[in-house]
């Protein structure tokens, strides 16, 4: 089915978001009610996630017979599908939590605009489409970072990831514009075919790494993520943990069995396997003595994408030959399936913040006697994210750390496992506090009282739950589609 | 069918607790238990002792691209402990009757964990047995920190992060020997661990050993059984002292032993002495102990020091020995708990200087408490005399001088068992008792109905152990030539 007859087949869920995103605007410049706009955005998105289920166009899309702009493989198709799914997940997320104040329709403009540049990112086949898509992608985020204009935090949160955002854009540009200078090309596979470990090419791998971690939060590009997490409205704040982390992760997978493989990739291995250990360590500890929920979740980000690059690690190193093409997969697979579960674990956890106005970690005490669904909900997201089995964060763990010991890195597994443990002791002490802990009637500046949860959001909560355990006892739907996809990278 | 069903039954009972009515929670939760208690007796009728290998295999698909299946079966060591945890289940559930703090919740976490115990001696996959042996952290963690005592909290998240730091080494250690067979199912996994050289014996077998030894608990890493023990509620102390540090000798049976040899040969005297240790240092510390259930607690870290000389022993008599003391430890120092339960549950003390004279309030309880020590101590009839015999017989060939230390361990065992028997029953009745006679009353017959197939078990295992030492005669002797053939070869430096 061709959505519009001269546009290519693969290219119309993303035209469905973009157009989607414009019509929003107008109907809500229209009726000014932000409801219509919510209700329009979410069919807009069911519909781009029914068309890509439905019938899922795999093609390359180039200008007038240049390099290929766009490649949409089914590996390009599957992460957007769970794009989607997890951009569903958050838009109640946005409706309940930025106060009906500053309730607009334009919310759901900017939500449909980022995932535009969500689903277009695992399709990039060109510098310059990574490019752009990553900037659509961005973009929106930074404006909903500073929704809450008249609240000085969200302020600083949105100028600081603008500017901060902005500088590892432009670290990504030079970046570009050095493999350029190296190799004359800017696609995919001439990059990869000309890949020579010269001290330019390197540089310019670098720099362009250097971005893509800085999305990722990975350290030391991590700095600006506790801010903004803490600043940012709360959906938003878990906006940034669920979307852009897997879809600049499944660039990144693009990246490192295209341009960056072959003789660049142990050097390019051997720098993110740095990143990933110092994110994992950085993340489990700074994560214990945070006392505000927010920050401490940024710091569980910052832990956990740097789990999600072991496999990553040990994929850049492999050869892209018929033997290793089922590691590749699996690794790659690994990789997305913990990432896509981290962003359900988000989107709960964040769900219940938003539900219960928590900020800080005191306002969960004693929340099992208060409220013990929405507290037995939270204590699965979290000893999920603990990776204690048989929850899906194990599972993630247990298929991104596989390939890592089949790839021979199993040094790095290893301290993946350890920092799993100190990780863990964060997750522990929230469900100590949520569990174990007597309710306290006290409310100061510090600990406002916390509102209990209301029934939709406490369903949200219940919903990413269940779906987290469900994923966890049977892992094989899931695990299956994305090694489908990890076949097919390209 | 039925090992699946004996694992979910009760993991659907602990659901359908947290959401029955609160009336309803306690019948459910003893009708589950019993129904898991019943479906062990087709396992062991039908169970043959003589047949080698699995028995009641199943198997289902789970994560069939690596090779990860859901894979079950038993033999009679696995038999033995699955035995041992559902008869446990439903007397903790009847000894837990007046328990009324949040009853549904804490049901389900009982229940839950009979399930997930039982799924640990059933699977014969790696993933599917670590995914069991770490799952059970979370309903015990609960237990200790939602029903516990003072420093529960303290407790339970020592608990969890100890047993959590061991095992996720063994994950890793497993994920290589997995992809290196190309097959999750541990049973596959020996020709091909075998053929390890003897470093990466070594590194693995301290992986496993790593989440077994916090397990059992092990001398020097049992310092958070005690905090766990005395911090749980009665139901908690049971099951832990009862089957889950039976996980951990389980454990090593499973892959320490058979898998790497080598390593086994090589470090078996280093861990015989560490058992000697664990045996005499838990007992003179136990000795010294004013709060009775730190004394048990600490008198079962003693017996596992016993347990883990007769597992590294490599002698089939110290195998037998040590899966005796293990089938023993966890009726009487489970029958010991209860015990301490009781009082507890009357006089809210667990103090030495606030008990004494209770033989002649609770005469009843006075006979269920002696027959308890007595096999605790090793009395000749009773069966914790059977399995220390052995185990210390069995040590001996191997490792002589750690065997007499242990030895002196055991006289040290009579004594504290008596000082805690004196304290309780014979001296004379202090002030706090005086002032509580009224509480002191004798055995209830639910008490007497939870204390029977404990102080039943102890003469019949005395005076027949054969009953269960049959079970697992097949399994220990194919234990045995694996270990034994490879004591005539030393370990020279320049073997790869």
């Amino acid at each position: 089915m061709t959505f519009l007859p001269m546009i290519p087949a693969p290219l119309d869920p993303a035209l469905l978001l973009a157009l989607g995103a414009l019509a929003t605007l107008l109907l809500g410049s229209f009726t000014r009610q932000a409801w219509v706009a919510f209700l329009f955005a979410s069919q807009i998105l069911l519909a781009a996630l029914g068309l890509l289920l439905a019938t899922p166009a795999t093609g390359a899309i180039s200008f007038e017979g240049g390099p290929v702009l766009l490649a949409f493989s089914p590996f390009a198709n599957t992460v957007a599908v769970l794009l989607l799914v997890l951009a569903l997940l958050a838009t109640p997320l946005l409706w309940a939590g930025v106060g009906t104040e500053r309730r607009r329709p334009e919310l759901a403009v900017l939500l449909l605009l980022a995932t535009t540049g969500a689903i277009l990112l695992p399709a990039a086949n060109h510098l310059l489409s990574f490019y752009v898509a990553l900037e659509l992608l961005s973009f929106p985020l930074y404006v909903l970072c500073a929704w809450l204009r008249d609240d000085a935090k969200s302020s600083e949160a949105g100028l600081k990831y603008f500017v901060l955002g902005s500088l590892a854009s432009g670290l990504t540009l030079f970046g570009m514009s050095l493999l350029y200078a190296a190799t004359g090309a800017l696609d995919f596979q001439t990059l990869a075919a000309m890949a020579e470990p010269t001290p330019l090419y390197l540089v310019g791998a670098a720099l362009v790494m250097a971005g893509v971690a800085f999305k990722l939060s990975l350290v030391p590009f991590h700095f600006y993520t506790p801010d903004v997490y803490e600043g940012a409205p709360t959906p938003v704040t878990a906006l940034l943990a669920a979307l852009p982390k897997l879809a600049v992760a499944a660039l990144l997978i693009r990246l490192l069995v295209g341009p960056f493989h072959g003789p660049t990739a142990l050097l390019v291995g051997q720098g993110l396997a740095c990143l990933a250990v110092a994110s994992m360590a950085v993340g489990a500890v700074m994560a214990i003595v945070q006392g505000n929920l927010k920050r401490l979740l940024a710091f569980s980000t910052i832990a956990n994408v740097g789990f999600a690059m072991v496999p990553l690690v040990a994929l850049a190193g492999l050869p892209a030959d018929s033997n290793h093409l089922a590691l590749i997969a699996a690794a790659a697979s690994g990789a997305l399936f913990y990432l896509f579960v981290y962003g359900l674990t988000s989107v709960g956890l964040f769900a219940a913040l938003i539900g219960g106005n928590f900020t800080t970690v005191a306002c969960l005490k004693g929340l099992a006697k208060r409220q013990p669904l929405l507290a037995t909900a939270m204590g699965l997201l979290l000893f999920s994210l603990a990776g204690i089995p048989p929850l899906a964060g194990f599972m993630g763990k247990l298929l991104a750390f596989t390939p890592a010991v089949q790839a021979g890195w199993g040094l790095l597994a290893l301290i993946g496992v350890v920092f799993s443990v100190v990780a863990s002791a964060y997750s522990l002490w929230l469900v100590k506090v949520m569990v174990f802990d007597a309710p306290t009637q006290i409310t100061t500046k510090a600990t406002p009282q916390a509102t209990p949860v209301a029934w939709p959001m406490q369903a949200m909560v219940a919903a990413c739950a269940l779906l987290v355990l469900l994923v966890g006892v049977f892992p094989a739907p899931l695990q299956t589609l994305l090694l489908a996809a990890g076949t097919a990278i390209y | 069918m039925v090992l699946s069903t004996l694992i979910l039954l009760p993991i659907a009972t602990a659901l359908l607790a947290l959401v029955a009515p609160r009336s309803l929670v306690k019948p459910l939760a003893l009708l589950g238990s019993l129904g898991s208690l019943v479906l062990c007796w087709p396992l062991y009728t039908g169970f043959n002792p003589a047949a080698v290998g699995l028995q009641f295999t199943e198997s289902y698909a789970w994560l069939p691209s690596l090779g990860i299946h859901v894979t079950l079966g038993i033999d009679g060591i696995a038999l033995a402990l699955l035995l041992l945890n559902n008869l446990l289940t439903p007397l903790v559930v009847l000894a837990s009757w007046r328990e009324d703090r949040n009853t549904g919740a804490f049901m389900a976490c009982l229940l839950g964990l009979a399930g997930l115990v039982n799924g640990v001696f059933a699977a014969t996959d790696f993933i599917l047995f670590y995914v069991f042996f770490e799952a059970s952290l979370i309903p015990l963690y609960l237990l200790i920190g939602l029903w516990g005592g003072k420093s529960r909290v303290y407790a339970a998240l020592k608990f969890f992060l100890y047993t959590f730091a061991g095992s996720v080494l063994m994950l890793v250690a497993g994920l290589y020997l997995g992809t290196q067979a190309g097959t999750f199912d541990f049973t596959q996994w020996g020709s091909m661990a075998h053929a390890l050289p003897l470093a990466m014996q070594v590194v693995l077998f301290g992986a496993f050993l790593a989440a077994f030894a916090v397990k059992i608990p092990m001398w020097p890493l049992h310092t958070w059984l005690p905090d766990a023990h005395v911090q749980a509620p009665t139901a908690g102390s049971v099951i832990l002292a009862g089957v889950l540090l039976k996980l951990g000798a389980y454990g090593l049976l499973r892959f320490n032993l058979p898998l790497f040899p080598d390593a086994v040969t090589l470090l078996a005297p280093y861990l015989m002495w560490a058992g000697a240790i664990a045996v005499v240092y838990a007992a003179l510390v136990a000795w010294v102990q004013t709060d009775i259930k730190k004394l048990i607690a600490y008198s079962s870290v003693s017996h596992m020091g016993l347990v883990t000389m007769g597992l590294f022993s490599g002698t089939e008599t110290g195998l037998h020995g040590a899966l005796l003391i293990m089938i023993n430890h966890g009726i009487v120092s489970a029958g010991l708990f209860l015990i301490i339960g009781v009082i507890y549950e009357r006089l809210h003390t667990r103090e030495m200087k606030n008990l004494g004279g209770l033989a002649t309030l609770m005469p009843g309880y006075a006979f269920a408490l002696v027959l308890l020590m007595l096999a605790a101590v090793a009395l000749p009839g009773t069966n914790g005399f059977v399995g220390e015999f052995l185990g210390l017989a069995g040590s001996f060939p191997s490792a002589p001088w750690a065997t007499a230390l242990a030895t002196t361990g055991v006289i040290f065992g009579a004594v504290y068992m008596l000082v805690f028997t004196r304290a309780v029953l014979f001296q004379a009745p202090s002030r706090f008792v005086a002032d509580h006679k009224a509480a002191c009353t004798d055995l209830s017959a639910r008490e007497w109905l939870v204390f029977l197939p404990l102080l039943l078990l102890i003469p019949v295992l005395g005076l027949k152990p054969h009953l269960a030492m049959d079970l697992w005669r097949q399994p220990v002797a194919t234990l045995i030539p694996e270990v034994r053939t490879l004591e005539p070869q030393p370990v020279s430096p320049t073997q790869p």
